[in-house]
């Protein structure tokens, strides 16, 4: 029989392999699912459906898409691509439409180097005249340059980190487009709505991923613009189920609001931990946008929400026709938009490339002219009816931005439903 | 000092915390106790073990609607199959072979696991309900604040252990085991079924993982990756109170899950490498644990 003490001593050894292991594994984790997705290919949805002799008469073409849609993000790209693929059903089945388009997605599972070989394959191999993508800003600065390599114009529904669209601002055509809102204009309207409201003690809330300090630092380097001082800077770990320390330190300092750069599960935990500590009435949580995924009401529930603050560009009740909007996805999916924001934004994002591809009209058979005939279509884009908040002229020369801080604004959780804040 | 301050001010909402928190790594590591006796081999994958119990919970009771004393049944007779084969499958043909390959495949279990539940459950987090009425809205009682859940993860724990001691001193299974524990061959002489008790101590270990799961599920998120960090918690509080002292182990979870919130209410950043800084530390002063037995090895 073995001794006792090497038998500590061969427990202490497993505890580090095992640790050496669970660390590969969590980091390779994204991949497996990928891999898989991969294997089983790719898949084609579209054109089928436009049907009839009007659609063959129409030229090809392909949209292609890259988000993630199995790791930790993939309920943005899930949604985004249900609103993509919404937009290019509609755009077949309206007779007016001068092409018929096909989408082929490609799943990045948030890996910027798998991203980068899904655009590359999508422009030389599936002929995609443009790029619909990504979720992850990490993978967004990656692919950019192949599309701007490429003179590819991207589309970006989701990605949020200010470089994307700022990168290639300087060249003489810069390919990179964007529909959702920008990291600096979220900031400035989450804390021009705390000074809106008069907030006096605000706490800053951030986590440690990348996500979270990049949002700290620009917090740190705005607040002065709008006359804010933290009262107390909390950091939480991404997967920490209990928050009661940073809750208490909240209470402790007394504040009467929260502005976080954190992700829904943590948001979740973080205000359960403040009904804990007692911390009544409890200071809403302005946040990024990443509150307003499906996955917050979700893992809270209702009374979790209640009175939270996100960022949106979308809701429900902006306008007509985002109602209708609304409809039409629940005609066509059976259910209520899961996550409004990310599905109103994929489908703007095709929408706008679709309708700008209708305006160029160039000739598909001349792949590389068609694609900057598109770009400068896209740029120049008018009377553009948004579903989201994005103007009628979402693009200019010098701004490829649809979304910014004058046509964003926020939600608030009211009884499990996220309602434009008057 | 305005740390400490701020740790003493906090004290009974962190002993409250984390003495929920302590009693789930107390009664994983029970898992590893039960085998490590008997075997000397314990599953490297508990951790995931109790994963798939939460996401056997979520199935049984959340989807499929089962009332929760069936879902806790059923979670629990799922996780002992497992545990039996993976004792047959994993442990058994490799622990004659060479010394320690049974880490490794115990490991590589824990990522098949993983990977099982991925594909098929997907990467989303599940919510798993308490199976309480109103089990995760909080309660203020004298200042301190909890839900009721965690004093169901508490109670639960604790009378599972006391019912795992019970079994392993009073019942005839139980004393079987022990036997084994103590002398395997004169164990095996005396008409015991080694083999037997081997099984049964593996699907005790693997059901108090299941059990252990389906009770936090409502307090983390469920997912693939929910299991890894409190199974290494786990083992730790295994190590820290003596591998072979259940009263020790009770201790070391309980400490480590107090431990955990103290720091971090010092500094929510360190607390996972704080945690485990002290059982390193604690380690090298006594390296059999806090209530383990000093053995004097002979070189």
């Amino acid at each position: 029989m073995q001794s006792r003490g090497s038998l500590i001593r061969l427990g202490a050894f497993a505890v580090i392999l095992a640790l050496m292991l669970s660390a590969c594994v969590s980091a390779g984790s994204g991949s497996s699912p990928t891999a898989t997705t991969a294997a089983g290919g790719q898949t084609t949805t579209g054109t089928s459906t436009a049907g009839g002799p009007t659609a063959t008469a129409k030229p090809p073409v392909v949209l292609g898409v890259d988000l993630d849609l199995t790791a930790s993000t993939n309920e943005y790209g899930q949604n985004a691509l249900d609103g993509i693929k919404m937009a290019v059903d509609e755009y077949n089945k309206d007779s007016g439409s001068k092409f018929t388009a096909k989408v082929v997605e490609l799943d990045d599972g948030q890996q910027p180097q798998k991203g980068v070989a899904n655009v590359t394959r999508l422009i030389n191999s599936d002929n995609a005249i443009a790029i619909l993508g990504p979720v992850n800003s990490g993978v967004a600065l990656q692919i950019i340059d192949v599309a701007q390599q490429n003179k590819v114009p991207l589309m970006d529904p989701i990605a949020t980190g200010v470089p994307v669209t700022q990168k290639y601002k300087d060249e003489p055509k810069n390919y990179i487009f964007r529909m959702s809102l920008h990291d600096q204009a979220q900031t400035e309207l989450m804390m021009g709505y705390i000074k809106t409201k008069g907030y006096k003690k605000v706490a800053l809330v951030h986590d440690t991923s990348g996500y979270g300090t990049a949002g700290r630092d620009t917090a740190n380097q705005n607040k002065d613009k709008f006359g804010l001082e933290f009262a107390t800077t909390q950091t939480v770990n991404v997967g920490d189920s209990n928050m009661d320390a940073q809750a208490q330190a909240l209470k402790a300092a007394g504040v009467d609001a929260i502005l976080t750069y954190i992700l829904s599960p943590e948001a979740a935990n973080l205000v359960k931990s403040l009904d804990k500590v007692g911390f009544t009435p409890r200071p809403p949580l302005v946040s990024t946008w990443a509150t307003s995924t499906p996955e917050f009401l979700k893992l809270g529930g209702k009374d979790v929400a209640e009175g939270n603050v996100t960022v949106q560009s979308f809701t429900v009740d902006l306008n007509d026709r985002a109602r209708s909007f609304a409809e039409r996805f629940k005609q066509k999916y059976s259910k209520d938009l899961p996550f409004p924001v990310a599905n109103a934004q994929g489908y703007d994002a095709a929408r706008a490339v679709l309708m700008a591809l209708d305006k160029a009209n160039p000739n598909v058979s001349n792949l590389s002219d068609a694609r900057e005939k598109l770009r400068d279509a896209i740029e120049a884009l008018d009377g553009f009816p948004a579903v989201t908040a994005a103007p009628a002229k979402p693009y200019a020369k010098d701004n490829h931005e649809a979304l910014n801080v004058n046509n964003g604004f926020l939600g608030i959780y009211k009884n499990g439903v996220l309602t434009k804040v008057q | 000092m305005d740390v400490l301050s701020r740790v003493v001010s906090n004290l009974p909402q962190i002993l409250v915390s984390g003495l929920a928190l302590g009693s789930i790594y107390a009664l994983i590591a029970y898992g590893y106790y039960i085998t490590y006796i008997t075997t000397g081999t314990f599953n490297f994958s508990q951790g995931e073990y109790l994963m798939f119990g939460a996401i056997m919970g979520v199935t049984l009771f959340a989807f499929l609607g089962l009332p929760f004393p069936i879902a806790l049944i059923g979670v629990i007779l799922v996780l002992a199959a497992m545990g039996f084969g993976l004792e047959r499958i994993a442990i058994r043909p490799l622990r004659t072979l060479l010394g320690i390959s049974w880490v490794l495949s115990t490991v590589a279990v824990g990522i098949m696991l993983r990977n099982l539940v991925f594909l098929v459950w997907g990467k989303e987090r599940l919510r798993l309900p308490s199976p309480i009425p109103n089990g995760e809205a909080a309660v203020r009682v004298f200042g301190v604040g909890f839900t009721p859940q965690d004093v169901f993860i508490f109670v639960t724990s604790i009378l599972a252990m006391l019912g795992v001691l019970f079994f392993l001193r009073r019942s005839i299974f139980g004393k079987g085991l022990m036997a084994v524990a103590f002398n395997r061959d004169a164990a095996g002489l005396m008409g015991i079924n080694v083999r037997g008790m081997v099984i049964l101590a593996f699907m005790i270990s693997a059901a108090l993982a299941g059990l252990a799961g389906l009770l936090v599920g409502p307090i983390f998120y469920v997912n693939a990756d929910m299991g890894t960090v409190p199974g290494l918690k786990a083992f730790a509080a295994a190590v820290l109170g003596g591998l072979e002292n259940p009263v020790g182990i009770l201790i070391g979870g309980l400490a480590i899950g107090v431990l955990e919130l103290v720091f971090a209410t010092i500094d929510p950043v360190f607390r996972d490498a704080s945690v485990f800084l002290v059982i390193i530390l604690v380690l090298v002063v006594r390296p059999s644990g806090l209530l383990g037995r000093r053995v004097i090895e002979k070189v």
